[in-house]
């Protein structure tokens, strides 16, 4: 039987993983390879594992969201992602999405005011 | 190093798609380097080779790898899994029915010779494993689009069934229909002799075997019955698939009940309907168990007419009220 502990962390990565995505394409108007991009999220406190980075990353590309490119950096041929323009439309749109649902859920989420509307 | 690397990657590599292999692999090393060389630089040394070997782990199964490189689909999604499950459920009952039923007729007509029983009861297995891997075929077709499957979506309320009290006269359920329609499948196949009889014309009794010999009224009616039959199914297949359809179904019932009373009314003058002969028995005994036999039988033709009669008067009403 499940524990607390493995229904919260299943409904976290529910919760995460189309957040995730949003994260991905945000950090990609700029640039970037896959480990700098893992790096960039984790400074700003977004941590994803790499095993489902670079699948996500192909998957984006194949739907037309990013462009990618093989170039030399450090002397190592590395694979080079950035936001397409379909890529930005689709991320300004999804961004005014994550913004309305955030709005909404905001005053959902405030703590219920104290006893007061109890009866007696 | 390297050569856990390549081996590592020689084996996701070998899972993966031909045309996308080269590039995928060039980038899961240029993962794993880095990975190392952030991992080197924490420590301050090179890893050794337990080292490298846990990373690598960390990463993952190369077949887990792999997979996530693969097209997103699971084999039946979330939107097909119910129907699936209620198919599987379904077909389960089937294949149950379909061997308990002719257990039962051995267990009653074959006096101790348990084999048959189990043998019969054996045959479940591979039938039930069939049905389910062709219902998971059907379903995988259905989730990638091979088959249309319209049918999910467009249906309609009214056509579910009627919230009823159960103890109602003569009130069925789905599953009742299903039980109908494999045991008078199974009638239609021994009738039709495509299924054999599970002990043939001869039934073992504590006091030795007795044959069974049918009336040629039988063979008169050979096709009354099969028809019955038919009608029968027909109406257990609408309780399953359709039990909205009140209307219709009442309907086949009548035209069951009434091919019922005439094919008794053909019967009861042609008693006796079944002759027995055991070489075993004495004549008496044989006399005696031939008069239990055909009394029965008269009883039982009498049950089947009142019952007939009844369903002619239920379902009469139900085509009239509609439900």
């Amino acid at each position: 039987m499940p524990t607390d502990t493995d229904i919260f962390e299943s409904l976290r990565q529910e919760l995460r993983r189309g957040t995730l995505i949003l994260a991905v394409l945000a950090q990609l108007r700029e640039e970037r390879y896959g480990y700098s991009l893992r790096q960039a999220l984790s400074s700003v406190g977004v941590e994803i594992d790499e095993g489902a980075l670079y699948p996500m990353l192909r998957r984006l590309e194949a739907q037309g969201l990013l462009a990618s490119e093989w170039r030399e950096e450090d002397k190592r041929k590395k694979r080079f992602y950035q936001l397409s323009s379909e890529g930005r439309a689709v991320l300004a749109r999804l961004a005014d999405e994550w913004r309305a649902i955030n709005a909404a859920l905001e005053p959902l989420l405030e703590p219920a005011p104290s006893d007061g509307h109890h009866k007696g | 190093m390297s050569d856990l690397i390549d081996r590592y990657l020689g084996a996701v590599a070998a899972l993966l798609p031909k045309a996308s292999r080269q590039d995928i692999v060039a980038e899961l090393r240029d993962l794993i380097v880095n990975r190392i060389e952030e991992r080197e630089a924490t420590l301050g040394r090179p890893l050794d080779k337990r080292e490298i070997e846990e990373l690598l782990r960390e990463i993952g199964h190369p077949i887990a790898v792999a997979g996530r490189y693969g097209p997103h689909m699971a084999l039946i999604g979330p939107e097909i899994y119910p129907f699936w499950l209620f198919g599987v459920k379904v077909l389960l009952a089937v294949a149950a029915l379909a061997a308990i039923i002719p257990a039962g007729v051995a267990l009653l007509t074959a006096y101790g010779d348990a084999r048959l029983v189990f043998r019969t009861v054996t045959d479940f297995i591979p039938t039930a494993l069939t049905l389910v891997g062709a219902a998971t075929l059907v379903a995988a077709a259905i989730e990638r689009g091979w088959i249309k499957a319209d049918g999910f979506r467009n249906w309609k309320v009214s056509e579910l069934p009627r919230v009823s009290d159960s103890k109602a006269l003569f009130s069925r359920s789905r599953f009742d229909g299903l039980f109908e329609v494999v045991a008078t499948l199974l009638f239609i196949g021994w009738w039709t002799r495509v299924v054999e009889f599970p002990t043939g014309n001869v039934i073992t009794t504590r006091g030795g075997e007795v044959a069974l010999t049918f009336s040629p009224i039988f063979q008169t009616l050979y096709w009354p019955i099969l028809a019955m039959a038919v009608v029968q199914v027909v109406s257990g297949l609408i309780l399953v698939i359709k039990p909205g359809w009140v209307r219709a179904r009442a309907g086949v019932e009548i035209i069951c009940a009434l091919i019922g009373l005439a094919i008794a009314a053909a019967l009861w003058p042609a008693m006796p309907l079944v002759t027995l002969v055991a070489p075993e028995a004495t004549t008496a005994g044989l006399a005696n168990l031939q008069r239990t036999v055909n009394l029965s039988l008269q009883v039982a033709l009498c049950v089947a007419i009142a019952i007939n009669l009844l369903k002619l008067i239920v379902d009469g009403w139900r085509l009239v009220r509609g439900r």
